[in-house]
């Protein structure tokens, strides 16, 4: 059969690069555990320093088996997640309300703007000594923590979103008989829901690193303490498995905000 | 959160059996606004009548504040100075009396084709059933009730423009006010839209207040045409037209007839005088 220009419609080249994409990827990330298991293997480095793939997939397996130093691994994990899952939910719940009513107040904005602009640029670690001081060393102070941690982000994405709503598409709605807060909640809000999802994606990624740095710093279970405890004794096979779950779980909880953002966002990009 | 003292008034004017057609008069209505560079007059004192169910075209060089005068009669803004009456009241926000199309569909695209006509009726908590007539009735008018469940940005450009005529028209409102609504089209579909509405306004009787740049496009529409000067905009020339209520000609013939080229010409004329005078 002959081939035609059009065996390579767009859809089709769309496909393939799909395709081809996805090739490359699993082709990179195989390039480096192989890279990765070649160093090992011809001794450049200590096993101490860097364990071979092989010792750090036991280490997974015997950490998901029996508990270490109290709990599982997925235990250990889990406690983590649930401390972002609580403070980001309730970062959410405060955050939008208020990211919509600064983008809609100006005085409401010239009162938040300094209170944000201070505290948006301090490490969350800074503050994290106090919250223990006052929390104690328990979910308490990192569920705070976390919680001032996704604020700002949160709220002046809502409240860039709110800015950026054409004047015209709120002209249209008052000159279809809306009343400003139904001009507000059918046109406004919706509006701003491809900044809040960025937003959303940004403040989640911050929230997370925040956590393990909060959990090597001061705690007694989670992902983070795990790889500190392990640094102690040496255990550079745990603390290598441990990265690996961090980094993992961090892409998860991004493409779920990217589904949800599919599905709530549908048009992004088309409108 | 105020509520409209407006609307509620003009109800209470039509259920007591006052006729509902409404004449807009735009009494010497100017409109200047701050700049760094000083005071910008935008308008320059107009004056307009326009009756019930005539379609006005309003052209004019670019900047000479036909898309303001549009934006007083919709609410948008305040005169500076001057009054704006529609029948017994006077305009001071925007309502569903007055619907807008602009230049670029102001579609919703979190709701559907359908929930976007209902927009209105449904802000006005119109019952449930009267909302879902008027979607079925206008969707029809413009030929897309196949759409009705998709999403906007699924339509082309000519389609998005029907549903947001459309979603004005199911106010049932005094008057339809359009800013260059075909401006970003193709030639073709900009034709037939123009005979499209054409054909929406004879079945609605709405009075219409149109914007374009193209003098051909007035003529063809239009019962009167509006020239307005640079700025400060002065109405230059304000015609009778009547090839809009020529229903039997088909609209090729039309744009050929040798009378419609001859008006179309003399528009062009006094804009492009318009320009020249300093």
């Amino acid at each position: 059969m002959e081939r035609t220009a059009a065996a390579f419609s767009l859809p089709r080249i769309r496909f393939i690069r799909k395709r081809v994409t996805f090739l490359l990827s699993t082709f990179s990330v195989l390039l480096l555990v192989f890279a990765w298991w070649l160093v090992v293997r011809l001794h450049l480095v200590s096993p101490l320093f860097v364990p071979a793939p092989g010792a750090v997939w036991n280490a997974f397996i015997s950490t998901a088996g029996e508990p270490y130093r109290g709990h599982t691994l997925l235990v250990h994990v889990g406690i983590s997640l649930y401390r972002v899952i609580v403070a980001f939910i309730a970062a959410l719940v405060v955050s939008i309300p208020l990211g919509l009513a600064i983008g809609r107040y100006w005085w409401l904005d010239a009162l938040m703007q300094p209170l944000i602009n201070f505290y948006r640029p301090l490490p969350p670690l800074a503050y994290y000594t106090l919250l223990v001081i006052w929390l104690g060393i328990g979910d308490a102070s990192k569920v705070a923590l976390l919680f001032l941690a996704a604020i700002p982000a949160l709220v002046i994405n809502t409240a860039a979103g709110v800015h950026a709503v054409r004047r015209e598409m709120v002209n249209a709605a008052l000159s279809l008989g809306a009343d400003k807060w139904q001009v507000f909640l059918h046109v406004i809000f919706p509006a701003t829901l491809p900044y809040v999802f960025t937003g959303i994606r940004i403040a989640l990624a911050f929230t997370y690193t925040t956590l393990v740095a909060a959990e090597l710093v001061a705690a007694t279970s989670g992902i983070g303490w795990m790889v500190l405890d392990a640094s102690r004794f040496l255990r550079s096979d745990i603390i290598f498995m441990g990265i690996i779950i961090m980094g993992v779980t961090g892409m998860v909880l991004d493409y779920i905000v990217v589904l949800l953002q599919h599905r709530f966002v549908p048009w992004l990009g088309k409108a | 959160m105020t509520s409209n003292p407006l609307s509620r008034k003009s109800e209470t004017a039509s259920t007591s059996g006052v006729t509902p057609a409404k004449r807009l008069v735009i009494d010497d209505v100017s409109f200047s606004y701050e700049t760094r560079d000083g005071l910008v007059e935008a308008l320059a004192k107009i004056a307009l009548t326009i009756e019930p169910g005539e379609f006005i075209c309003c052209v004019g060089p670019s900047g000479c504040g036909k898309t303001t005068l549009l934006h007083l009669i919709a609410g948008f803004l305040t005169p500076t100075t001057g009054t704006m009456t529609l029948g017994a009241t006077p305009v001071r926000q925007p309502g569903p009396d007055r619907g807008v199309v602009f230049q670029q569909p102001t579609l919703y695209p979190w709701m559907t084709v359908a929930d976007n006509v209902a927009f209105g009726p449904r802000m006005r908590h119109l019952p449930k059933e009267e909302q879902r007539r008027r979607v079925d009735h206008y969707l029809q008018l413009v030929g897309l009730q196949a759409f009705a469940q998709r999403a906007p940005y699924e339509l082309s450009g000519g389609m998005q423009q029907r549903v947001a005529i459309a979603r004005v028209l199911a106010n049932d409102p005094t008057f339809l006010l359009m800013d260059e609504p075909f401006g970003a089209l193709d030639a073709l579909t900009r034709e037939r839209l123009q005979e499209e509405l054409l054909k929406i306004w004879r079945a609605t009787r709405s009075a219409v207040f149109f914007i374009t740049h193209s003098a051909e496009e007035a003529v063809f529409l239009a019962t009167r045409v509006i020239v307005m000067s640079a700025r400060p905009g002065r109405i230059l020339l304000d015609r009778k037209v009547g090839f809009s209520r020529r229903v039997g000609m088909k609209p090729r013939e039309i744009r050929a007839d040798q009378e419609f080229i001859a008006v179309r010409e003399e528009i062009i004329e006094r804009i492009y005088s318009s320009e020249e005078t300093p």
